[in-house]
């Protein structure tokens, strides 16, 4: 047993543990410090991920390992709690008064995260992927006298449930074709042609249970009405972490595990992008909550990914996780902005952000970056991540949905440019100055400032997204 | 260094306007206008040391960027791009003062309008297609704001409109890159490299002719090309002088059309003459007959604008060398000219809040200076000798006619048209009874530079083509293989 390759499971699971004992005995921990204590626990796993970047390869027979793709993963959980974190600070200090269990809860779906990143056998993956979303459907169902939030638990429960059930299928269905559920020995079998309709059922099977995660069409529909019910920083967090969750899986299972279903994956995820693209896009134009604008947006960037997935191949990989941290930057520093506005105007209508320009210029600027940033604008880094995907389609020849891509970009446009006019053109119905506390602003223009610089000196991240890509081809 | 320096000068200014604080109003706009001043000397500066007699890219800068993707980032200028930055150089200098005029949120405004420039130069010298597009579409990014914000009118419906179609627009011509570089293999993002090394792109005129019509339609968009032109006359009609002046005086969508497709896809962009020249003539003559159709003076200067805009296309319908000089020193007077009138236009509006041309009158009297400019602008506009615009549409006109004498013929009647509307609206505008006497009681210097410097480099160009047309001529040559 290597120990020495879980060192960062093992702190994350360091800091669950201060979180408890603290939780325990320290008097008003989890209104007080819990927070602080779970910011740092991130700072602290993130070192932990860059002392133990040389230690690859894998333990406990073959079912934990430690690649360039994985830590790439890890360091993007990681980096995503950050401003989760720092948007349940903000989101519970109105209305819960103790939100200690909801970092505990957070922090038992980072760990899940990180064993699933690092999961090489489907037993493994199985039961990391469980443990991700179990304690999503507790956090998203957290505020217990919110009827939208417990019809989003119930709803992400009972659909999430349907597609662990496929994915469980999936998976013995595979046993059953290859004795073994280890990644390497189901790929020995497949590539080896034993079986062959056997194994593809199970692996289709567990393709719709990862889609169901990325609110991939047709498996989308808890998307909306999870995301407008549950508190704004599990939205936040399930279209960041979840999101990236399943496309690493896709990544896996795909590429690590059926590197020869090559012609089947190349119709299968067009179609996919292409549904994906065209719902997502024409579902965000008619929203007026603004969580749901993103959760349909969300769908929307999911199309995108797909067609990474649909390209294949380094250049597509390389692409798709470009995209998936401009993705991420821009959506998380959108999110904290709105659980702000949440906070102080208690509210998600799109018209009550009428005029935030003149209630926050601070927070109007942040927004104005990271719609546009989402809608694809150059110079930032959700432009330059269209860019990588599209050209890399039209590279591996998909051209009718590289086109189909531009022109969702123009219908993007649409919703994104109609939410700037509310905040920047229209008259505010009152003038009370919306406030952000010091560290909001701080990891806002910190994200900002990331939105803007990765989109105009892209090499840096593009070079970590092809240092993970390596790991598969 | 320095030509890749020249619009990070405006980004830095508006860097440093989000530090400064908003009250200091005047600190805000002594650092905009430094900045587009010193921009502006930059480019009179290699203007003068652009040697004439060669015509590859000068004052060229490379720094390597993505590697992996043929990605570099540089700049460089031939006759062609200088002269763009000639015309960027002295209408942003023009329209900053107008910038200044605005009320509200003064200081975001003109960190939008310092970006907007910066983009612009960014387009001007930029010798990778990549980086070319990305500061294309950051206009976008500039623009939408500043009309939805800061413009009038059905100012809402008219940003959405504009960014819509020219988002669109832009993300077409985006697959059209993407087509090219698939089809030409890697490498082909460097311009400069594929100029001098042209058997490194040679594509089959079936495939060139597959390509071209996403440039068109594209660019069309962009530039406002009948029918694609929906969006431009709403728009400039709802923008902010200092908007309306960069945005529609300085017309990128023709410098990308030349700077890509007709020098690299020249078979292709032969095979789509024909049509182009008769949509361009369609246009000239549709977009005149619009504009006599507006009450509203802004939307007749927009359609004119359209309208005008034909000439350029059919001047590089007929991809002539002569034909090309000519649309392309047209761009240079036609941006000039409708900088001066959108300037003339943005003060009439903003000293009367009045929108239409009959509820203005008298303006002669009122204010001889504003007066005295938009006639001198409409003459120019109608093609008056001694202005640059009737040199250049001369050169058009004159070169196609060998190649498409019957659309020539209708082109020439844009220009009757053209003088219909004009004549009319200066009648109305300036001469009889005066209206608004008491709101032009003290015409501002910020209001007199902007359009004593446009139609002073107007009367400059018109006297004396080959100030500009010995950078054009050259440039136009080289372009066609």
């Amino acid at each position: 047993m290597n120990f020495a390759l879980m060192i960062p499971e093992l702190t994350a699971l360091m800091v669950l543990l201060v979180l408890l004992l603290g939780e325990l005995f320290i008097k008003d921990f989890s209104q007080k410090r819990s927070a602080d204590a779970s910011t740092a626990g991130a700072l602290a796993v993130l070192g932990a991920l860059a002392l133990s970047s040389q230690n690859q390869g894998s333990t406990f027979h073959g079912t934990f390992a430690v690649n360039s793709l994985s830590i790439f993963f890890k360091v993007f959980f990681a980096v995503c709690l950050i401003p989760v974190i720092q948007m349940a600070r903000e989101f519970f200090s109105v209305r819960l008064r103790s939100p200690g269990e909801f970092f505990l809860t957070l922090w038992i779906t980072l760990i899940g995260l990180f064993f699933l990143s690092s999961a090489h056998d489907f037993l493994l993956l199985f039961i990391a992927l469980e443990i991700v979303t179990l304690s999503f459907y507790i956090m998203a169902s957290y505020l217990k006298k919110d009827l939208f939030s417990i019809e989003a638990g119930l709803k992400y429960l009972i659909l999430g449930s349907l597609a662990s059930a496929f994915m469980i299928y999936g998976v013995s269905l595979l046993y059953v074709a290859a004795g073994t559920t280890s990644f390497t020995g189901i790929r020995e079998v497949f590539a080896a042609g034993n079986a062959p309709a056997l194994m593809t059922f199970g692996l289709l099977l567990i393709l719709s249970g990862i889609a169901f995660k990325a609110a991939a069409v047709p498996f989308q529909l808890w998307a909306a009405d999870v995301y407008e019910g549950a508190p704004t920083p599990v939205t936040a967090f399930l279209s960041s972490g979840s999101k990236a969750a399943a496309f690493l899986l896709f990544l896996n299972v795909l590429y690590a595990v059926f590197p020869g279903y090559d012609s089947g994956r190349v119709i299968l995820f067009s179609a996919l992008s292409a549904m994906t693209l065209i719902y997502g896009n024409l579902g965000a134009l008619a929203q007026t909550n603004i969580k749901r604008l993103f959760a349909y947006s969300g769908i929307s960037h999911a199309g995108y990914l797909l067609m990474g997935l649909a390209s294949g191949g380094i250049r597509g990989t390389e692409a798709l996780l470009f995209y998936l941290i401009a993705y991420s930057a821009s959506t998380l520093s959108a999110f904290l902005v709105m659980t702000v506005v949440g906070q102080a105007l208690g509210s998600d209508r799109i018209d009550s952000y009428r005029g935030l320009a003149r209630r926050s210029p601070f927070l109007a600027a942040v927004f104005f970056v990271s719609l546009l940033s989402l809608a694809g604008i150059p110079p930032l880094a959700g432009f330059f991540g269209k860019f990588l995907i599209l050209l890399s389609a039209v590279h591996e020849g998909h051209k009718a949905l590289a086109f189909l891509g531009c022109l969702a970009v123009a219908v993007s446009l649409f919703y994104y440019l109609n939410l700037v006019r509310k905040v920047y053109a229209d008259e505010p119905s009152t003038t009370a100055p919306v406030l952000v506390s010091p560290l909001s602003k701080l990891i806002l223009s910190v994200l900002t400032a990331f939105i803007i610089l990765s989109g105009f000196w892209q090499a840096p991240i593009l070079s970590f997204a092809s240092y993970a890509a390596k790991s598969l081809f | 260094m320095t030509l890749l320096l020249l619009p990070w000068i405006s980004w830095l200014a508006a860097l440093s306007l989000v530090l400064i604080p908003r009250q200091n109003e005047q600190l805000l706009k002594r650092v905009t206008l430094a900045a587009c001043a010193v921009s502006s000397a930059l480019v009179l500066a290699l203007a003068l040391r652009f040697n004439v007699q060669d015509t590859g890219y000068q004052f060229v800068t490379r720094v390597d960027w993505l590697p992996s993707l043929g990605i570099q980032y540089s700049a460089g200028l031939d006759g062609l791009s200088l002269t763009f930055c000639i015309l960027h150089a002295v209408i942003s200098l023009a329209a900053v003062f107008l910038a200044f005029s605005v009320r509200d949120r003064l200081k975001e405004y003109l960190v939008f309008y310092l970006v907007l420039t910066g983009a612009f130069y960014g387009v001007f010298t930029s010798l990778n297609m990549f980086f070319l597009y990305v500061f294309y579409e950051m206009t976008l990014l500039a623009v939408y704001p500043m009309i939805a914000v800061w413009g009038s009118g059905k100012k809402e419906y008219a940003s959405i409109q504009m960014a819509v179609y020219t988002g669109l627009g832009a993300i077409i011509l985006l697959f059209g890159l993407f087509l090219l570089y698939q089809e030409a293999g890697s490498g082909i993002f460097d311009l400069a490299a594929m100029r001098e090394n042209p058997g490194t792109i040679v594509l089959p005129a079936a495939a060139q002719s597959r390509i071209v019509p996403f440039f068109l339609i594209s660019l069309g968009v962009l530039s406002s090309l009948w029918p694609l032109h929906s969006w431009a006359p709403t728009a400039y009609a709802s923008a902010p002088a200092s908007t309306a002046m960069l945005h529609a005086g300085v017309k990128a969508g023709p410098y990308l059309l030349l700077r890509i497709a007709a020098a690299f896809l020249p078979e292709g962009l032969k095979a789509w003459s024909e049509p182009l020249a008769v949509i361009a003539t369609i246009g000239i003559l549709y977009a005149g007959y619009a504009a006599l159709r507006q009450k509203s003076l802004r939307l007749m200067f927009g359609f004119s604008g359209v309208s005008h805009l034909g000439y350029v296309f059919l001047g590089i319908a007929v991809l002539s060398a002569a034909s090309i000089s000519g649309a392309v020193f047209l761009v240079f007077a036609h941006g000039l000219l409708t900088a001066a009138l959108f300037a003339a236009a943005g003060i009439l509006f903003q000293r009367t809040q009045k929108e239409e041309i009959h509820q203005h009158g008298g303006l002669a009297v009122s204010s001889p200076f504003l007066a005295v400019c938009l006639i001198a602008a409409s003459m120019a506009s109608l093609g008056m000798p001694g202005f640059a615009n009737f040199a250049s549409e001369l050169l058009i006109l004159i070169s196609a006619w060998s190649a498409y004498p019957w659309l020539t013929a209708f082109a020439v009647l844009g220009i009757l048209i053209t003088s219909l509307y004009l004549l009319r609206m200066i009648q109305t505008v300036c001469f009889g009874a005066a209206l608004q006497t008491s709101a032009f009681t003290n015409v501002t210097f910020a209001e007199k530079f902007p359009l004593v410097l446009l139609l002073g480099a107007l009367l400059l160009f018109g006297i004396w083509p080959e100030g500009i047309l010995q950078f054009i001529k050259p440039a136009a040559g080289a372009l066609l293989p």
